[in-house]
């Protein structure tokens, strides 16, 4: 027996706000963990657009499923090794704002 | 209790649900009333002493209401805040430790059909999952008190619970693998031979991440006593100390219930198929016998340091657990070949398979331990 | 209104009320917490899509992993800036730039011919087969196996990088 009387379009408007509040920490925001924090809110916003396909159109098929595990496996390593340079980061320069953070700049 | 939740579920089926819940959650917390008082006499007895007594007041037969007391002198002490503390932080942590430890019981199966809140297919991950929401509390614990000791107490018992989650996640996948199924109930209906005959060595290596995972001695960096005050809940005090507390014993009992539904048999046992309620009953005594083994390690070991603790995970236990994984996939696939399908000739295969291994693993440890005592002896000898 | 509508807009409204107060906290360690709380919102959508297991992973590993390792990494920088500068640059055009993104693909969404129910479940046991296309060759067993590879060497890379110098 399913979960009746949502339509698919309420999911992708939920996932498209994420991924808009999401763009905003990234855009507004100084400190770099705050940064990695609203790339995560993203990646979710994109994963729950997959499952809620995955759930409406085709249930049989599995590539939107598999699809979404992959994008987790993904963004979990990505935000590891973010986080362990930021560690790093730190313990050079002693601050973790972005605009503080210029020894490549010309 | 076996209604499908839906956009067409009437109201009062909702309702019904929602009660049912209500009650499995009450289940740890009458039975943490029990067992607190049981842990006191028995480790008052291991440290050759009587433990909670009826000197003084009359504490019921034996002291049976020794834990209503304390709970209720633990109720009435005044909730101290630092000046410096984060407050809504500081306040929530606690909150957050209860509700996880009790939000497990949500998969946990007393009986064969219908005791459950919602059977998930996949259950045994919604156990790991919840439990490694743990650290969390941990974290805001230390963070929030400000308190030098707090911070250090919630580091380590982070790096160990966080640590330890994994050789637990590979043992829990060899009777997953055995059933093939992650629903609980799936694999107490398995397990006409209990799982602890077949594969031994993933149970021990579940027994031993479990007793990290919820904090027992030999792991108990997280409130070492004597050493870090009393770790990240130093600065707690009355009923918050008290929601730490009674969370750390409920996630002994979990472990405790969870060992006894993957390893031991869950609620099988004589007269089940007539009497369902007699599940429940079988249920919670494997897992008091388990709840027993845990805490005769803690009455009688000493605590690791952070580097031992570490150490056995990542170069014994997660290298062990990997191999056990494996060879019990490879000797699953194997067996049917080989013609034994029924479920006595295939435990004791793969009985075979683990008693193999682990006298490898024995072998190859004392080997590597006589090498180490020869150099020492060279070390010495030599000028 | 039916049960499930209201279940979904009550999460929902944690979920995206939890993320606007991730990237509006003034404390950071404030702001991992609403992550975690955004995280919750977002597996109990995946609970309202019946996929238990995309939940179970969404607990396990973002927020028993990814979000354990925010808070010490924010533990660790001790919140890291100097605190007499603002902590935002430029909230307006950001807003600006997030609000219009949001209205272009609302305006998509809403043109497409999007089903309102959910198609008919084949059979419960979904799971078995994502199990068995991850290890078909002739299904996902590359990108399952490139994934693993992947995972090794970010492993590897974050212990080198994290070291103590």
């Amino acid at each position: 027996m399913a979960i009746t009387g949502i339509p698919l379009s309420w999911y992708l408007i939920a996932g498209a706000a994420l991924f808009c509040v999401g763009v905003y920490g990234v855009l507004a925001n100084r400190n770099l963990i705050m940064i990695i924090m609203s790339i995560e809110i993203m990646l979710n916003a994109v994963v729950l657009n997959l499952v809620a396909f995955a759930r409406y159109m085709e249930p049989a098929r599995v590539t939107g499923k598999a699809f979404a595990i992959i994008v987790y496996a993904t963004a979990a390593a990505e935000a590891a090794l973010g986080l362990a340079l930021i560690i790093s980061v730190w313990r050079t320069e002693n601050t973790v704002a972005v605009e503080e953070i210029d020894l490549l700049q010309g | 209790m076996d209604v499908v939740p839906g956009g067409s579920t009437p109201i009062p089926a909702f309702l019904l649900r929602l009660l049912g819940a209500f009650a499995m959650a009450l289940v740890p917390l009458v039975l943490i009333l029990f067992l607190i008082w049981e842990s006191r006499k028995v480790i008052g007895r291991m440290q050759d002493r009587l433990g909670p007594t009826n000197a003084g007041t009359y504490a019921g037969p034996f002291a049976l209401f020794q834990t209503f007391a304390d709970g209720i002198k633990i109720l009435t002490k005044e909730l101290i805040i630092p000046d410096g503390a984060d407050r809504p932080v500081f306040i929530a942590a606690p909150i957050l430790v209860v509700t996880v430890a009790i939000a497990v019981w949500a998969v946990i199966p007393l009986g064969p059909a219908g005791l459950q809140v919602v059977d998930l297919d996949v259950g045994a991950f919604y156990v790991v999952a919840m439990s490694s929401l743990a650290p969390f509390s941990m974290i805001m614990a230390g963070w929030s008190s400000r308190n030098k000791y707090a911070e250090v107490g919630a580091f380590r018992a982070v790096s160990q619970i966080v640590s330890y989650e994994i050789p637990q996640v590979l043992a829990l996948l060899a009777p997953v693998l055995l059933t093939g199924s992650l629903s609980l109930q799936n694999i107490i209906q398995a397990q006409s031979v209990p799982y602890i005959v077949a594969v031994p060595l993933a149970a021990l290596i579940y027994f031993l991440a479990s007793a990290a995972e919820v904090g027992r001695l030999p792991f108990e960096l997280a409130e070492a006593d004597s050493e870090i005050v009393a770790g990240f809940f130093t600065e707690y005090s009355g009923m918050m100390f008290g929601a730490f507390y009674l969370a750390e014993f409920i996630n002994n009992l979990t472990a405790a219930v969870v060992f006894a539904i993957l390893f031991l048999g869950g609620w099988r046992g004589p007269w089940v198929d007539q009497v369902p309620m007699l599940g429940a009953v079988w249920l919670l005594l494997k897992a008091f016998l388990v709840f027993n083994v845990l805490l005769l390690f803690w009455a009688a070991m000493p605590r690791l340091r952070i580097d031992q603790v570490l150490g056995f995970n990542w170069k014994f236990l997660v290298p062990l657990g990997m191999v056990v994984l494996l060879a019990v996939a490879l000797v699953d696939k194997l067996l049917p070949l080989v013609g034994l399908t029924d479920p006595w000739p295939r435990s004791l295969g793969l009985l075979l398979a683990n008693m193999v291994l682990g006298l490898g693993v024995v072998g190859v440890l004392s080997w590597m331990g006589r090498r180490a005592q020869r150099r020492i002896v060279r070390r010495e000898v030599a000028p | 209104m039916p049960v499930s509508q209201v279940v979904f807009l009550a999460v929902g409204a944690l979920a995206l009320g939890a993320a606007v107060r991730v990237v509006m906290s003034h404390r950071v360690f404030h702001a991992a917490l609403w992550l975690i709380g955004s995280f919750f919102g977002v597996a109990a959508l995946y609970m309202l899509l019946e996929s238990p297991f995309m939940a179970g992973i969404q607990l396990f590993l973002y927020i028993g992993g990814v979000a354990v390792l925010t808070v010490i990494a924010i533990m660790v920088t001790k919140g890291g800036m100097r605190p007499d500068r603002r902590s935002t640059n430029d909230p307006w055009s950001s807003a600006v730039v997030a609000v219009a993104l949001f209205a272009v693909m609302v305006w998509m969404i809403i043109q497409l011919p999007l089903p309102a129910e959910p198609a008919s479940q084949v059979h419960g046991e979904s799971l078995h087969l994502l199990g068995a296309a991850l290890v078909d060759p002739e299904g996902y067993l590359l990108p399952f196996e490139v994934v693993s590879v992947m995972l090794l060497i970010v492993l590897i890379g974050s212990l080198y990088l994290g070291r103590e110098r």
